[in-house]
């Protein structure tokens, strides 16, 4: 089965798979722990009706308005003659490098006409829609070009090569795109609170802080948890009826470009709008409340040691999430099995849980089982790591894949033992990738808000928490630092992911 | 009635690098192969006559209406030319019987979408069997894809059919076979086809027509047997078959005195030293011998051994290294003294044309 992978390396496949099944452990296991009628009864009351109808419009509203709005964006950068394309992708990426949370803060400070239902749209939309972006100009760029080519040269229009060639073919990288800010918008919280928009994932939240660990908190979580597997159900349905097999090696030519004409002008306009409403009114907001800081002058040592915190943190989840993470993959990619790909499977279930499920797991496992551990940054880190594994799966098996076993098997040959080939061949040519892993997941940790504020010890401030504790009590100029040295710690991971989506054109 | 396709003058680059140097070419039915070198500009040609390249210069006319006029050009959706690009890039979402159709307008597909009786028309002009309608690309071998690539490009019915190296995915056996029926098929359609590839075996074989290109401008355009067998100058006979070119001098005017001996000239030639194109299979490699009437004395330099024959590279006393072709049954070993002669008679270009290193 998993042919020659020592057991050892099995057993810590199989450990850290049952650390990334424990929320939907617990979910299930909580759930079978209740009494129906109790369960019915909660679930049965005009309150959740509600929450459910916000969460419902707003996942559909806010997945529809970013998917427009990312394959707009992408088509225009890798269809159309737009002049200054490298720049406009630069500014279409930028929002991701503004955590929602931030996005909302800047809205909401500027006016309050936001919080309503069509405002938290906008904004979930301006902070998410990336997602669909990034990996739609990628697919764009691995298309063939005679695909388009031969429907332009049978006669179609530029819009008609579009809807019947062009999207059907990106269409799964788009699918992937759109599922990612559904489980996102599922899983939002500070935002969302900002925008005084109620939501599953708000009232969690609120559920827990005012009755701790009630058994409300975890039927709303069973709720959230089965409209993310819902998504994802819907998802793999949509993509299982689409052929996506790529004809051929194709010839890597230039992309026919459409002529923009008399339509560039107000095209330039929307991008310039969408870059207004996503970067410079958060950004402004924060400049704006930095310079008047009524509500409190800079605490120099506040902020730096938050950063301190901050910084320790996302070093320390970056490198648990991708040590876990090297295990799996080499079981994944070197013993190709039944059981090791189970094991990478169970790390993704990961991906549906939003943080404040994973968060409520870790506490009520933490405090049944090892008491001692709670409100320690082990179960914090544990929970980063659950968050952010299926990511840092991803980029380790990308960078496990450039080394071909050919390479190992001649080291091999050449009389290495089995460490020596990992220490002088697998290793160094891995390093740089593991690396990269690493700053990925440590920076997502660093802006993490839901799960930290659940999990973080007492007395451990972090940029996150302190930018959230002074902006939801509306201390709007005391925030302003700390979500400014936010968007600075995310730029990095934005601009890897922006030249990333480029490059898997050639 | 007019040519299928027409070209007079066309030039045409990407940013300050031109690639087409003023191009002519008429194509009036059958395959016109666009043969040269990787690099030398044949795809751009192509594209620029499918309209996916703005040419800087020059007129397109295809079955006599104008579609580029110096920079006035009609848009390619409009130009109704069949396309067949590199791996026929289907459509990858779209089954075999909906791929052919799409070029087709709403009353040609008739009610059910894609199943009309033009598609099963094409299916049988490009020789696969009707069950393949309902497949996907991807179920497809690479010879079948072509032919529905072909099908999907002749089903609107186009006078012209642009072909972009259709085969050179394909591995040598399936090659043959599909090119052929490709070349049966745009028979059966009647439409004109420009090929383009670096292939001279298919040029040669499935072309009525070759035109040689190299560094962006033809060298030749001409049926298959003639660039073959009468270049137009030294580049086309050492492209095309690898010929040896030799020094020699013409003597009489049917007559050149060379390395090899007195050989006989293909055509006549004023007297004066020229450059001899002789071909591989001309050369002959006979054993050893004090008989100077058998050739020229040589060493064998190396051999590449083939199965049905075999490649010989000699080096004549005079210091000329030339290429052999020799059967199966007489190879001679490296290091062996042979004697070298000329079959049949050769091609002579002026030496002023091609300046010697």
């Amino acid at each position: 089965m998993a042919g020659g992978a020592s057991p050892v390396l099995l057993l810590v496949g199989l450990a850290v798979a049952g650390l990334a099944l424990v929320p939907l452990g617990y979910v299930i296991a909580t759930t079978a722990e209740l009494g129906r009628q109790e369960a019915v009864d909660f679930l049965w009351r005009p309150r959740i009706g509600e929450l459910l109808w916000n969460t419902v419009r707003l996942l559909v509203a806010g997945v529809a308005a970013s998917t427009v709005l990312g394959v707009a964006g992408a088509w225009i950068v890798e269809r159309t003659d737009v002049p200054g394309r490298g720049w406009w992708h630069g500014v279409l990426c930028a929002p991701l490098a503004v955590p929602a949370f931030v996005n909302g803060y800047g809205w909401v400070s500027t006016t309050h006409a936001v919080q309503s239902f069509p405002g938290a749209v906008m904004v979930v939309t301006l902070s998410y829609y990336p997602l669909v972006y990034l990996p739609t100009v990628a697919a764009l760029r691995r298309l063939d070009p005679g695909v388009e080519e031969v429907a332009t040269s049978l006669g179609r229009s530029g819009w008609g090569v579009f809807t019947r060639v062009t999207l059907p073919a990106v269409s799964p990288a788009v699918l992937g795109g759109a599922l990612l800010v559904g489980l996102h918008l599922l899983a939002e919280y500070g935002a969302l609170q900002l925008l005084n928009y109620p939501t599953l994932t708000t009232a969690i939240l609120q559920q827990y802080a005012t009755v701790f660990n009630g058994p409300e908190a975890t039927l709303l979580a069973l709720v959230l948890v089965t409209f993310c597997l819902l998504l994802l159900g819907i998802e793999l349905l949509l993509r299982g009826r689409r052929r996506r097999a790529r004809v051929g090696s194709g010839a890597s030519g230039h992309p026919l470009r459409i002529q923009l004409g008399r339509l560039k002008l107000p095209v330039l306009a929307a991008l310039t709008g969408v870059a207004l409403w996503a970067l410079a009114v958060p950004l402004g907001a924060l400049v704006r409340w930095l310079l008047r800081g009524t509500s409190a002058t800079v605490d120099v040592g506040e902020l730096s040691a938050a950063t301190a915190t901050t910084l320790g943190l996302a070093l320390a989840g970056g490198v648990t999430a991708t040590v876990i993470a090297v295990p799996v993959v080499w079981l994944a990619v070197r013993h190709r099995g039944l059981l090791t790909t189970a094991i990478e499977r169970s790390v993704y279930t990961a991906s549906a849980m939003p943080g404040i499920v994973i968060a409520l797991a870790l506490v009520t496992v933490s405090i049944r089982v090892v008491p001692t551990l709670y409100q320690t940054v082990v179960v914090l880190l544990l929970g980063y790591a659950i968050l952010f594994l299926p990511r840092a799966v991803v980029s380790v098996r990308s960078t496990f894949e450039l080394v071909p076993p050919g390479l190992e098997d001649v080291a091999r040959n050449l009389g290495c033992t089995g460490p020596a080939v990992a220490r002088r061949v697998t290793l160094p040519l891995v390093l740089p990738g593991l690396t990269a892993a690493t700053a990925l997941v440590g920076l997502a940790v660093a802006t993490e808000l839901t799960a930290t504020l659940l999990l973080a010890p007492l007395g451990t401030n972090t940029l996150a928490t302190q930018f959230w504790s002074d902006a939801s009590a509306i201390a709007y100029g005391a925030a302003a630092p700390y979500g400014l040295a936010l968007v600075v710690l995310s730029i990095p991971s934005t601009w890897l992911l922006g030249s990333l989506s480029l490059r898997s054109g050639t | 009635m007019s040519a299928a396709l027409e070209i007079h003058g066309l030039e045409a680059g990407y940013g300050r690098t031109p690639v087409l140097l003023g191009i002519d070419l008429v194509v009036k039915d059958g395959v016109t192969a666009i043969l040269g070198p990787s690099g030398c500009g044949k795809t751009t040609l192509l594209r620029t006559v499918a309209g996916f390249v703005a040419p800087s210069a020059g007129t397109v006319s295809v079955a006599g209406s104008e579609v580029v006029s110096g920079r006035r050009s009609v848009p390619a959706r409009l130009r109704g030319l069949g396309y067949v690009p590199q791996d026929g890039a289907l459509f990858p979402h779209l089954d075999v019987a909906a791929n052919i159709a799409f070029g087709l307008t709403a009353a040609e597909r008739g009610g059910s979408y894609g199943r009309t009786d033009r598609v099963a028309e094409m299916l049988e002009l490009v020789e696969l069997p009707s069950a393949l309608a309902q497949r996907y690309p991807h179920e497809l071998s690479g010879g079948q894809q072509q032919r529905v690539a072909l099908a999907r490009a002749l089903a609107p019915r186009p006078t012209l059919v642009l072909l972009d190296e259709p085969f050179s995915s394909l591995d040598a056996s399936l090659r043959e076979d599909t090119g052929r029926a490709v070349v049966r098929a745009l028979r059966a359609a009647g439409a004109a086809a420009l090929l383009v590839t670096h292939d001279q075996g298919e040029a040669l074989s499935l072309a009525d027509q070759v035109a040689v290109m190299m560094g962006g401008a033809f060298l030749q355009v001409a049926p298959p047997a003639t660039v073959y067998l009468s270049p137009a100058e030294p580049r086309v006979a050492s492209f095309l078959g690898h010929a040896s070119l030799v020094d020699g001098y013409v003597e009489g005017d049917a007559e050149a005195r060379c390395a090899l001996g007195i050989v006989p000239l293909r055509m006549t030639c004023e007297p004066g030293a020229v450059r001899l194109a002789v071909r591989a299979e001309q050369i002959q490699i006979r054993p050893h011998s004090a008989d100077r009437a058998d050739g020229a004395p040589a060493e064998v330099v190396d051999i590449s051994f083939y199965g049905h024959d075999a490649t010989v590279r000699v080096r004549l006393d005079s210091g000329e290294q030339l290429s052999a072709r020799t059967p199966a049954t007489s190879v001679p070993t490296p290091g062996d003294r042979v004697r070298v002669g000329v079959v049949g008679d050769v091609v002579a270009f002026r030496d002023d044309a091609a300046p010697r290193p």
